[in-house]
């Protein structure tokens, strides 16, 4: 078995604006006619594609999400959000104030309860639905503890008016990446809500002092932030994440996005997706020892998409 | 024949092995070394074999259930030496494997088509279904959704309530042709408006009724309104409004912000020539109303140089963003009918209600 020591990684990928944009036709041409039946399978092929396209290590990764489970998942997470309206509606339709306030406390409690769940389910079901070499990624994080996190953080947040999410966000972050698995491979998150705090608010002032200007190098050390504080974790040894952003090069893809975006009334949008994946992986380096081969296939298979949808329809992106 | 360099995962670890794959008439057959440099020889069965066609250079087949064993092929005649070798299976869908892998021939064909099929929801589907469920809306929703806004609406205004009764005896001398009960309230305001709530509540602004004339032109005015409340113009305006929107955001949900501002603002444009289409037919049903009332059409007239007075001269640019048509192209229309009408009386009663609310207002 060979440790290849001190070597520097980066993920390549090799998708097309061309192909993409087939995919998105296809996509629209069919949620169209279907009205709107066909979005969880248009988001399956997309996704399918684009990790098809992503290489490491000479090797690409799947994604083995089906249209079928997302649709399961995507009536599940109505049927959530129906059955909370619905409660609410029935303790209003009683007009009495009690039962009134009664009702939008389940609601809003539903509700505030929605979003850790939806994290939780659609990271366990987005990671075991990928896969490198045969192997698939897991989320072993316990529902109770991230409701808990959630709830502290909230509520938190709600008394400080809206500062301490920063410190939440990171604690949210640290919980949720250290419970990934690859095999043996772990991973951290290292950034600590202080630093978060500080750059954010630096960033806003500096921003808003040069009409804008700093904006671009505010995303940048945003970047680099969530970046470089990630670890990679095998055995004994760490890999790290270098990053070379700068604000010069994310002010060219911004502006070149923008006037593509423009210039074609949205049309571009597949070869701006395709711009900013590869800026993303060409100014990332794994900077470690890591051992490719050494890998078990550890993690559960897990298929359902609920939670998945529910991040969609709550209109949360991932990481 | 049918020998093909792979790269073999057998779904337990994550060694990348080297291997060839052969093609076999009832199997694949995967041939590799080993840690041991011994030969090895796995068997796929053909029905347990899976693609992701994603239209990639690179295709990954997977083998059974998780963990599943994969194989990673570049090979770009690939899929189509299975297509040969196994012509009764189907390890792609052809039809999509054809859009994935067309080309620009393809792609445009199907953006052209996209871009039909976008035009006939539309303009077609969208709106007729719009009225469709409009026509449907039960009248007492209709009046409970009106009685609503004007709750809302009278919260921060004042009514005057003297003109407010006389206006009302004034609608009672005049047949609208409707079933709807109409209420008129004047407010107190300087603005030269009035609007119709769903249901039949018309609000007057004081500052309109000041500007007014004749009893012709209250009857226009009234007229006006009287058809959009007949005509459920403003349920139709909101439901067409919701399901243009419904519609967008069904198909935006995956699509980039400036995509989803452009549309909006299509959406905005289409509605505002929507509205212009109505205000064409309030005021043409309000020329039904001074017609069937024996009443001068120049009532409309009159109305419109009100409103143009009040506004000033509209610069052009500002006739294609306006949602009430120009009021000189509204001026024109009712001159023209005004010129032809025939059967004019003069009818006493109103007449006398009108100077009441003038000297009202004085």
């Amino acid at each position: 078995m060979e440790i290849l020591d001190d070597q520097k990684r980066q993920l390549d990928f090799w998708g097309e604006g061309s192909k993409l944009f087939g995919i998105f036709i296809v996509n629209m041409l069919l949620t169209l006619v279907t009205l709107g039946l066909y979005y969880p399978w248009a988001r399956a092929a997309t996704m399918k594609y684009l990790y098809q396209e992503t290489e490491f290590e000479g090797s690409r990764f799947a994604f083995h999400g089906t249209g079928k489970e997302m649709f399961i998942g995507f009536i599940k997470a109505i049927g959530i959000f129906g059955g909370l309206y619905l409660i609410l509606f029935l303790f209003m339709w009683v007009q009495k104030p009690l039962f009134t306030l009664f009702g939008f406390l389940i609601f809003f409690t539903g509700f505030s309860l929605l979003t850790p769940i939806a994290i939780h389910g659609a990271l366990r079901y987005r990671m075991s639905r990928t896969s490198w070499r045969g192997i698939h990624f897991g989320y072993r994080g316990q529902l109770s503890e991230l409701i808990r996190i959630c709830i502290i953080g909230f509520l938190l947040t709600l008394v400080t008016f809206g500062i301490y999410s920063f410190w939440f966000e990171m604690k949210l972050r640290r919980y949720l990446i250290q419970n990934i698995r690859f095999g043996s491979v772990q991973f951290s998150f290292r950034g600590d809500g202080t630093y978060w705090f500080g750059l954010n608010l630096g960033g806003y002032f500096l921003t808003i002092f040069t009409l804008g200007i700093y904006g671009f190098w505010w995303m940048k050390d945003r970047l680099k932030f969530q970046f470089s504080n990630i670890r990679i974790h095998q055995d004994e040894s760490t890999v790290k994440i270098k990053t070379s952003f700068t604000g010069g090069n994310l002010f060219g893809l911004v502006v070149v996005n923008a006037i593509l975006m423009v210039i074609t009334l949205g049309l571009a949008t597949p070869w701006i997706m395709i711009r900013n994946i590869k800026y993303i992986f060409d100014n990332i380096v794994l900077d470690g020892p890591f051992n490719a081969d050494a890998i078990e296939q550890t993690e559960e298979d897990y298929r359902d998409a609920t939670g998945d949808d529910l991040m969609d329809a709550l209109d949360m992106g991932m990481m | 024949m049918y020998e093909y360099e792979v790269k073999y995962y057998d779904g337990q670890s994550s060694r990348s092995r080297s291997a060839f794959l052969l093609l076999r008439d009832s199997h694949w057959q995967l041939i590799f070394r080993d840690e041991n440099d011994a030969e090895q020889s796995i068997r796929w069965e053909i029905d347990q074999i899976k693609l992701n066609d994603t239209g990639s250079a690179l295709n990954t087949f997977h083998y059974g259930d998780f963990p599943h064993q994969s194989v990673e092929i570049e090979d770009p005649t690939f899929i189509d030496d299975l297509r040969q070798k196994y012509p009764n299976l189907d390890f792609v869908n052809k039809t999509y494997h054809r859009v994935l892998t067309g080309g620009w021939k393809v792609m445009s064909g199907l953006a052209v088509l996209t871009l039909l099929v976008f035009a006939f929801f539309a303009l077609v589907v969208v709106p007729n279904s719009a009225a469709l469920i409009a026509g449907q809306i039960p009248r007492s929703f209709e009046t409970k959704l009106g009685e609503n806004g004007y709750q809302v609406f009278m919260a921060t205004a004042q009514e005057d309530v003297k003109r407010s009764l006389l206006v009302n005896r004034f609608v009672k001398e005049v047949d609208f042709d409707t079933d709807y009960p109409i209420r008129i309230t004047v407010v107190e305001s300087s603005e030269i408006n009035a609007f119709a709530l769903p249901g039949g509540r018309i609000v007057i602004f004081s500052g309109l009724l000041d500007k007014m004339g004749s009893a012709e032109e209250l009857a226009a005015l009234l007229g006006h309104e009287v058809g959009h409340v007949k005509l459920r113009h403003s349920i139709k305006a909101q439901m067409r409004s919701l399901s243009t929107y419904l519609f967008i955001s069904l198909l935006l949900s995956d699509v980039n912000g400036v995509t989803a501002v452009l549309m909006d603002n299509a959406n905005m444009l289409s509605n505002l020539s929507y509205s212009r289409k109505l205000e064409h037919l309030a005021d043409a049903e309000a020329l039904t109303v001074l017609q069937q009332n024996h009443l001068s059409q120049s009532g409309l007239v009159d109305l419109f140089r009100t409103l143009q007075g009040a506004a000033g001269n509209e610069p052009q640019l500002l006739k294609f963003l306006s949602s009430h048509p120009l009021t000189q192209d509204r001026l024109a229309f009712a001159k023209k009918a005004a010129a032809k009408q025939r059967g004019v009386r003069e009818d006493v009663e109103l007449k006398g209600i009108w100077e009441k609310i003038e000297r009202q207002g004085e």
